[in-house]
């Protein structure tokens, strides 16, 4: 509580070098004092240009000052890359990082305005009116966009809210005790932030609303509980009006709130206003910056120089879809020069030349990415930016003719763009076999990199290959950055996974067949792409068969109706598809199909289909008898409800989601905990599975510990790329580049990432911990000893790639009772076993 | 889902048990050594080195069990061969003395053995069969969940006590305080922090605890077992008794029938919380006999051979 206050006053109290005079005008105005904002206005200072910083929040910085934990230790990633800026940053403590921008204010003199946020931009470049959102104008001639994409704190704009009472977000709900707290907000946060503190505190919430539908259901779900059970009061309906000075003794403030009921009076020690983030994309859009399609990650058109599409303005930093302090600190020093006519070589030269130097015919950074981008036809059009951050984190690959570059079951962590030579593509890794092949210029790993799934086929380089790699985020972001780019991947993925599913067909024993990727390029372009939620239909048993889909995202469940039931009969995963059976066969659907997750669904045309699958007679006989097979076996289990419960389960649990699970058999679990012993002992002394934890079905039981999905969630927002698919599938989190903001955690669906401090781990000594009882038990958690300085980093299973056994918690199963493997693979084993019973 | 311990790589180690078994015996019986049979022909001697191998690794998968690293077979298998052959030992053992028993190291040692072995298949019995007991008592929920929705039916109980009267009301108090002491008895923390939940428990299981512990009873319509001289510990006890005090002293109504359902619920949840840990503990107990055992087994093993050899 007291802390919370403290940090109030510290940003009221704060003195700003304001400049009360607006009739002035600037040379630019940096709207935004984030790193980049700061560091941009750090060189217009000591270049002596004319500017003027415009801050939103009442103190510079507001993500790393507001959003950061307290004293979170900072990091300075990427790591190679030098920092280029007139302002100071090191890697310390949040507070160590404010002080030292504070001092380059002061001693730069930078012009500062604070609490005034942008509204609009009028006029042209060379003469700008920046509007503030209070009226005021500010002239200037070049504008540096640079606020982030946390968005603004959203106030409620009622009297009293500047009581030292009132804050907008809970740094520790664990050292409130015994007070009484105001929620206002319905969100995931309001009810987040309620929960933890009702604990301890007599907390109101006040919901404008009649309901939590905005929230996540569980979060939704257990807030309805806390509140039917009184642990939680809650004014539904409710409007605050004022925040005024409590009068008695009982508490700091009162808040009077407008309700159907009528006016009530709400005394609090504290007041949480949990009103939710505007989010940025509105203002920009008025304010005329392109962006290259309407998705709501994208980030604006950046071109030469960090300027925007709407001419003399600048964009930098992470709204600039870079989302590390340092870079950002760059850009805002680069945008500067460049506004100055001082055209530079962009910091991360030094990078680039490292990664293009290998090149065969190098002759310079320059001409090595005008080469590129005349070789890989697709990235033609990407701006100089993009194109930098792609090359930077990628890495050349030189094959001989022969190498394998990947085989089935493998999986490509990114994008592989061929400069040199070709690459043959075979089902079998057969020389002999007939292939596809691939040239410059041609991009390799797109479906592994858009569905998660492993390649079913062999890469192999047909002469000496030159190939650039780009790690999945990098590679994303540069299909995001430019709209054809994005259209043209979705048609490449698709004409892929059609492939993909027509190869599944081939017979085993036919290596022969020569099938041409083209030939599905007229489908391919012909298809229509469902988005759709989690539990949305796709098709009704009985309807009508017209189509087919391959899922490219997501999972789906077929159900089918049983006296008066309906009972879940098979579950298909991202890359499969479903509905063809009907199609081969003839005759009405035979299922229901509705999505488990988000799902993104490629569906085909099936006449279209059928028209090219008739040119491959023995492909088209295989799928026939396949299908009948199928349904035979399906008549024989219909009356099989366990199998259709089980699957519910896996599907109702995310589990779908996963492509490596860890499930525990719990007929056999002796509940030892040798499991969490062995990966904490495999892993610094922290667990990273929990065993007690999770859902259970029969006996199968799903302990929370990370899933390996296919379109994994944590690996969204992760500011240094610090998540990655690995080639046999794992999602790892690189402890070395983690900068521990927690996004991933938040993200992760399945709370299986913690933040930890590096643990110093007490070794063990097994003969005295036996013969003594000396010193840490094998597989005890370590004590989170730490000087407090430590970082925290991110930790979630990573398969154990490094042991040579496998998953350590499998391994040191005594029963047999815990293993890892696939949903499929799951049902399998769960209706084998019930087969025989 | 077999994949257990018990059909590890389709009963490998149990067909190799079985054979060394089989080998023993017709061994055994074509044998014909000099004088009774015993430990003191080649044939006793061969089967005594195998057994003490046998003993020694046994032994070591205590060690085995905690090495987390480094190690080429998974436990699984390593259980797998311990149990059969832990179980060979039986026939063995009780070949290589050749049915010679008497009142010495030697026998002690045998008996050792087979009392081990015998622990150990209490073991593999609990192991088999108490995971799915688990499984079926508190289904699909843990321990802390059931936990979660003993604190939940509390606090309903304890406000709809509180409007039948306040003699209920305190009834309850006290019942949520037993029931804690006995669902955490380790945990005094918990407990507190469980009370903190509203200043009127605290005090009203206060006053309740002073006035159930006085001598003389505070109500007329006290039931039976609230005006003994000491309240019970026992949570299920103090449940019957406001079951039995609502049921014959109170007049029938919804709100009393609400808290009666409460009740019952939570008695429920109780008996399968008491059960839970009965299991959990069985799970574990049975290798506190086991561990010892084996140990003495493997003392007495040395002495025994020691002795043979310096005799
Ligand atoms: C929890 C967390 C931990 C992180 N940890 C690290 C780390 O350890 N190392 C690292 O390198 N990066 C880290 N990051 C990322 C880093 O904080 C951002 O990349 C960085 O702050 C981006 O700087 P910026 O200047 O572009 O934007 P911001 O820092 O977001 O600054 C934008 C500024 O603009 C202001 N503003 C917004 N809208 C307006 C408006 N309309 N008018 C006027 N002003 C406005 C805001 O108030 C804010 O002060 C972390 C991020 C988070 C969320
Ligand atoms: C002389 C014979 C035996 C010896 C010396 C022996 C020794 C041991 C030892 C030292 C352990 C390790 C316990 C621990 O550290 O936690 C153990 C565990 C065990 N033993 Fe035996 N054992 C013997 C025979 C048997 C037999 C015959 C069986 C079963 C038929 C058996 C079943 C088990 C089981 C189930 C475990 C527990 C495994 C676990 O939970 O990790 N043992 N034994
Ligand atoms: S190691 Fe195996 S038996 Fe022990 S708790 Fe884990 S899953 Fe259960
Ligand atoms: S951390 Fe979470 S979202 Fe990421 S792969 Fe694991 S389970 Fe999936």
């Amino acid at each position: 509580m007291d802390t919370l206050l403290l940090r109030h006053r510290e940003r009221v109290t704060l003195k700003a070098i304001a400049v009360s005079s607006d009739s002035s005008s600037y040379k630019v105005a940096i709207i935004g004092s984030g790193p980049a904002g700061l560091s941009a206005a750090a060189r217009a200072a000591e270049l002596g240009v004319a500017h003027i910083v415009i801050e939103s929040a009442p103190d510079i910085s507001n993500t790393v000052n507001f959003w950061y934990q307290k004293g979170k230790h900072v990091m300075d990633e990427p790591a190679n890359m030098p920092l280029r800026s007139s302002a100071k940053f090191s890697e310390g403590t949040r507070e160590e990082v404010l002080k030292a921008w504070r001092e380059d204010i002061d001693h730069l003199k930078i012009n500062l305005r604070f609490n005034a946020a942008l509204k609009a931009i009028n006029g042209e470049a060379g003469a700008f009116e920046v509007t503030l959102a209070n009226g005021d104008v500010i002239k200037a001639e070049s504008v540096v966009l640079a606020i982030g994409t946390m968005g603004n704190i959203r106030k409620l704009g009622i009297p009293g809210e500047d009581h030292p009472a009132v804050a907008y977000k809970l740094d520790d709900a664990s050292l409130l005790k015994g007070k009484k707290i105001i929620v206002v907000g319905a969100g995931d946060s309001a009810i987040e932030d309620a929960i933890a503190l009702s604990k301890h505190n007599k907390v109101t919430v006040i919901n404008r609303r009649e309901g939590f539908d905005r929230a996540k259901s569980r979060n939704a779900a257990a807030i309805l509980t806390a509140i039917e059970n009184k642990e939680i009061a809650c004014i539904y309906g409710g409007v605050p009006e004022s925040v005024s000075p409590s009068p008695g003794e009982g508490a700091l403030a009162d808040m009077i709130i407008e309700s159907a009921k009528g006016s009530v009076t709400v005394p609090a020690d504290l007041i949480i206003i949990r009103a939710g983030a505007m989010p940025q994309r509105q203002l920009l859009d008025s304010l005329g910056v392109g962006f290259p399609n309407e998705a709501e990650t994208a980030f604006p058109i950046i071109g030469e120089g960090y300027q925007s599409s709407r001419a003399g303005v600048y964009i930098v930093g992470s709204l600039a879809g870079c989302p590390l302090i340092k870079e950002a600190m760059n850009q805002g020093y680069e945008a500067i020069e460049f506004i100055e006519g001082r055209a530079i070589d962009p910091a991360d030269q030094g990078l680039l030349e490292a990664v293009l130097k290998p090149l065969p015919e190098y002759q310079g950074v320059k001409e090595a990415l005008v080469q590129l981008k005349k070789n890989v036809p697709m990235i033609a059009d990407v701006t100089a930016l993009v194109l930098r951050e792609y090359v930077r984190e990628s890495e050349l690959r030189f094959l001989k003719a022969g190498d394998v570059f990947y085989k089935p079951g493998n999986y490509t962590t990114g994008i592989s763009a061929i400069l040199k030579g070709s690459i043959g593509l075979s089902l079998h890794g057969d020389p002999n076999e007939r292939s596809y092949c691939y040239t410059v210029g041609d991009l390799l790993g797109i479906v592994s990199l858009s569905a998660g799934l492993p390649v079913d086929i062999w890469a192999i380089a047909m002469e000496d290959s030159v190939l650039l790699e780009t790690p999945s985020r990098a590679s994303q972001k540069l299909f995001n950055s430019v709209d054809a780019i994005k259209k043209e991947i979705d048609h490449l993925f698709t004409r892929r996974i059609i492939l993909r599913s027509f190869v599944s067909l081939l017979p085993q024993d036919n290596i022969q067949e020569d099938i041409d990727e083209m030939q599905f390029d007229a489908i391919a372009a012909d298809v229509e792409v469902l988005s759709l939620k989690a539990g949305q239909l796709v098709y009704k048993e009985g309807s009508d068969t017209d189509a087919f889909y391959i899922i490219r995202k997501g999972a789906v469940s077929l159900s089918r109706e049983f006296e008066g039931k309906s009972q879940v009969q098979h579950l298909i995963s991202a890359g499969e598809w479903f509905g063809n059976d009907e199609i081969f066969l003839g005759g009405n659907r035979l299922d229901t199909a509705t999505t488990s997750t988000r799902s993104e669904i490629v569906k085909l045309d099936a006449s279209k289909f059928m028209a090219m699958l008739a040119r491959y007679p023995t492909i088209q006989h295989a799928a026939e008898r396949k299908a009948r097979n199928m349904l035979l076996k399906e008549q024989q289990k219909s009356t099989e409800t366990n199998t259709s419960a089980v699957i519910g389960f896996l599907d109702d649990t995310g589990v779908v989601e996963g492509t490596n699970v860890l499930v525990i058999d719990e007929s056999l679990c002796v509940r030892c905990d040798n499991c969490e012993k062995a990966c904490a002992e495999t892993h610094g002394g922290i667990s990273r599975l929990k065993r007690k934890a999770g859902d259970t079905f029969a006996t199968i039981h799903v302990p929370v510990a990370c899933r390996h999905c296919y379109d994994p969630s944590c690996m969204k927002d992760c500011p240094p790329d610090a998540i990655s698919r690995q080639p046999d599938g794992d999602i790892s989190i690189n402890g070395n580049t983690c900068i521990g903001c927690g996004n991933c955690v938040a993200n992760c669906p399945f709370g299986v990432v913690q933040l930890v401090a590096a643990p110093v781990q007490e070794p063990t000594s097994l003969l005295s911990w036996l013969l003594f009882g000396k010193g840490r038990a094998p597989g005890q958690e370590s004590e989170h000893l730490h000087d407090g300085k430590a970082s925290k980093k991110a930790v979630k299973c990573d398969l154990c790639v490094n042991q040579a056994s496998g998953p350590a918690c499998v391994h040191a199963c005594p029963t047999g009772a815990a293993l890892r493997t696939s949903p499929d693979q799951l049902v399998k084993i769960f209706e084998a076993s019930h087969l025989k019973h | 889902m077999n994949r257990s311990f018990i059909h590890q790589d389709q009963f490998l180690y149990l067909k190799i048990a079985l054979g060394l078994c089989l080998v023993s015996i017709l061994l055994y019986a074509v044998d014909d050594p000099v004088g009774p049979p015993s430990g003191n022909s080649w044939l006793g001697y061969t089967l005594g080195t195998i057994g003490a191998l046998i003993i020694v690794w046994l032994v070591w998968f205590g060690v085995r069990k905690r090495q987390y690293t480094g190690t080429r077979f998974s436990l699984t298998r390593w259980l797998s061969a311990h149990v059969y052959l832990g179980a060979a030992l039986l026939v063995i053992g009780t070949l290589h003395c050749g049915f010679q028993f008497d009142n010495n190291i030697h026998t002690i040692a045998y008996i050792l053995m087979v009392m081990t072995i015998l622990s150990g298949m209490i073991g593999v019995y609990y192991y088999l069969t108490i995971p799915g007991l688990i499984s079926a008592n508190i289904g699909n929920a843990n321990a802390q969940q059931l936990n979660a929705t003993i604190d939940q039916i509390d606090r309903k109980a304890l406000e709809i006590a509180r409007q039948i009267d306040s003699f209920v009301h305190e009834m309850m108090a006290y019942s949520i305080q037993t029931t804690l002491n006995e669902r955490r008895p380790a945990n005094k923390k918990v407990v507190m922090d469980m009370l903190n939940f509203g200043e009127t428990i605290k005090e009203a299981s206060k006053a309740c605890y002073c006035s159930l512990t006085k001598e003389e009873p505070i109500r007329v319509e006290q039931p039976v077992i609230l005006s003994k001289k000491r309240a019970p510990k026992d949570p299920q006890l103090v449940l019957s008794a406001i079951i039995i005090d609502l049921s014959f002293n109170r007049s029938p109504g919804e709100k009393l029938q609400q808290l009666l359902d409460l009740i019952n619920e939570k008695a429920a949840c109780i008996q399968k919380l008491h059960l839970d840990r009965v299991y959990n503990s069985r799970l574990k107990i049975w290798l506190m006999f086991h561990v010892p055992l084996s140990l003495a087994t493997l003392i007495a093993l040395v002495i025994h051979i020691v002795s043979v050899f310096y005799y």
